[in-house]
């Protein structure tokens, strides 16, 4: 476990040592929201309410969803370049798991985005949009419980795509319509609430509710007590799921490797 | 104790056979020198062993695994290093590497420093401690490598062309620090190389691969006797024609001032030749060759069919 630890942080103060990318990662983050923000301020026309939804929070939707997709952004073509290179072989060698290996180190990667993106930028908000306060402690302390699982299921179906590489020449493309799929299923480019009934029907039974629009709920108090619960556990599902599904496929991948010699 | 058991090992790919009939045993602390030919399968038989490929057909065990790549508590023993391939974290410092290195075979922080620090001194590699591997050259890339590879006391060691791409000084190093554990019997060495002369100095046995099967499997020394070819010494005369009839040489050819002799060191010396020279004739200058792996490998063969795949 220490190792694994060790990993995240090896790669957090790897990131620490980039000034330019750090600040540029700021730019990055405040930019997107501010655009989003402007954008909808301009849909809702002075209007305080659309579909019983207030602008103030889909503004603090979209800083939290886009915030976290920004900083839950992470190299997905990894794997690949790994089986490419033959490199995959040594990786096999290293006394550890090469998957929680690869999340640990996602992981460090997110926790920096976290810290030294994000939230700079979320004050950066604060200082011209007034957002909504989280609804109570515990909500904001099961939001982030919720966050953190939604970051897991985010990345098992990242991981799922990157080892379909052991079989594919590229999954650049796959991995491009994926990420369609999160922007537009997930509620990154349009909150939920205001997508069509029926398909807001079909997305609930998807892992992409779960990542983003999940937190996001619990943080404005739109899902309550044991609602909280059942939000997370439908979440935990989807991880266990995904992670059944992501060990068969690198099981398989490694078997073939080791059978065909990469 | 047996560390690695090989049987009838054989491995296709494609339509090319990689690996015939391999069978091998190697013991707990042996030294031994795989040579072979590029394409001999040196680097797939070392893949065998150390788990990343499985053989089509035969008995293959390592600490008693059929695939050791699933068993974290032996990959804590066990280092396989590659001239061709990294076991750095490219994208961090080498520092970071080694940290990783250490909590990932669980060394002491305490243990960790002192042999750092044994290791720093031998490879000299603390220059690089904070830079990333891409910065580094070849040597210097492989030396950190070593380091990295040495760390954690493996048991099993499994050098793949180390020496590739190293400074004549350093590599005399490295040599020097594989021939001292040679010694202290630390460590299982499996050694590839196509150098003949690398082998003999680091190896208690030597096994060549030639087109995928095992042809010699034994004692350095009794390779060399016995199947290494012949000298080559050439010479250029400067005064005076010798007589070289009375010698028990292999062959030799006069050019005009240049002479070229084919010799054996089981039935004459370098020394008596030249001595035999400088009786009658001014020698102007000298060049020896030393046998190569490829006409060993055709002594071997012998009069057998010269096989090339």
């Amino acid at each position: 476990m220490r190792a694994y630890v060790e990993f995240a942080v090896k790669k957090f103060q790897d990131k620490m040592a980039y000034r330019l990318d750090f600040f540029m990662g700021i730019v990055n983050t405040a930019i997107t929201i501010v655009v989003y923000l402007c954008i909808y301020k301009a849909l809702y026309g002075g209007a305080t309410e659309v579909d019983g939804i207030s602008y103030r929070m889909v503004a603090t939707s979209f800083v939290i969803t886009l915030g976290l997709s920004n900083a839950f952004h992470f190299n997905e073509m990894f794997l690949e370049h790994k089986i490419h290179d033959g490199s995959i072989t040594n990786e096999f060698l290293k006394p550890v798991s090469f998957l929680f290996r690869m999340l640990a180190e996602n992981i460090g990667e997110g926790v920096f985005k976290l810290v030294f993106h994000f939230l700079p930028a979320l004050l950066f908000t604060l200082l011209h949009t007034k957002l909504c306060p989280p609804k109570s402690a515990p909500g904001l302390i099961a939001m982030f419980i919720s966050v953190a699982f939604g970051y897991l299921i985010l990345w098992l179906i990242s991981f799922i795509i990157q080892t379909w590489s052991f079989w594919l020449f590229s999954v650049w493309g796959i991995m491009t319509i994926k990420n369609v799929f999160v922007n537009i299923l997930a509620g990154t480019l349009l909150p939920l609430w205001f997508m069509p009934t029926a398909l807001r029907k079909i997305i609930s039974f998807t892992p992409f509710e779960s990542i983003y629009f999940t937190p996001v709920r619990i943080y404005l108090g739109e899902l309550n007590g044991s609602q909280i619960l059942s939000g997370i556990a439908v979440q935990v599902l989807w991880i266990v799921t995904l992670g059944i599904i992501a060990n068969l496929f690198w099981k398989r991948g490694i078997k073939k490797l080791v059978v065909q010699g990469g | 104790m047996l560390l690695i058991v090989l049987k009838d090992v054989s491995k296709t790919f494609r339509d090319k056979n990689v690996l015939k009939n391999i069978s091998l045993h190697v013991a707990k602390n042996e030294h031994v020198g795989l040579i072979g030919l590029n394409g001999a399968g040196k680097t797939t038989l070392l893949n065998v062993i150390a788990g990343v490929i499985k053989p089509d057909v035969g008995f293959i065990r390592t600490y008693g695994k059929e695939s050791i790549i699933e068993d974290h508590q032996s990959l804590r023993k066990m280092a396989y290093l590659s001239g061709t391939r990294s076991q750095l974290w490219e994208e961090l410092t080498v520092k970071a590497s080694l940290q990783n290195c250490m909590n990932m075979y669980q060394i002491n922080p305490q243990v960790f420093a002192r042999r750092l620090e044994q290791l720093q001194g031998i490879f000299e590699t603390e220059a690089f401690m904070e830079l990333k591997p891409g910065n580094l050259s070849l040597g210097e890339r492989m030396r950190c490598e070593l380091v990295y590879a040495l760390l954690a006391e493996p048991e099993i060691l499994l050098l793949d062309e180390v020496l590739i791409g190293v400074d004549v000084s350093i590599k005399h190093k490295i040599i020097q620090f594989f021939e001292a554990d040679r010694k202290e019997k630390q460590a299982t060495i499996i050694y590839t190389s196509n150098h003949l002369a690398e082998v003999e100095k680091l190896c208690d046995r030597v096994i060549l691969l030639h087109a995928g099967e095992i042809i010699f499997d034994g004692k350095a020394e009794r390779m060399i006797s016995e199947f290494s070819p012949y000298y080559r010494m050439e010479i250029r005369i400067a005064e005076g024609l010798p007589d070289l009839e009375d010698l028990p040489l292999e062959k030799y050819r006069i050019d005009s001032d240049r002479i070229t002799i084919d010799y054996d060191k089981q039935k004459i010396e370098t020394t008596q030749i030249l001595k035999h020279l400088m009786k009658k004739s001014k020698i102007g200058d000298i060049r020896l060759y030393e046998p190569d792996l490829e006409g060993t490998i055709k002594k071997i063969y012998g009069g057998r069919e010269w096989k090339t795949s």
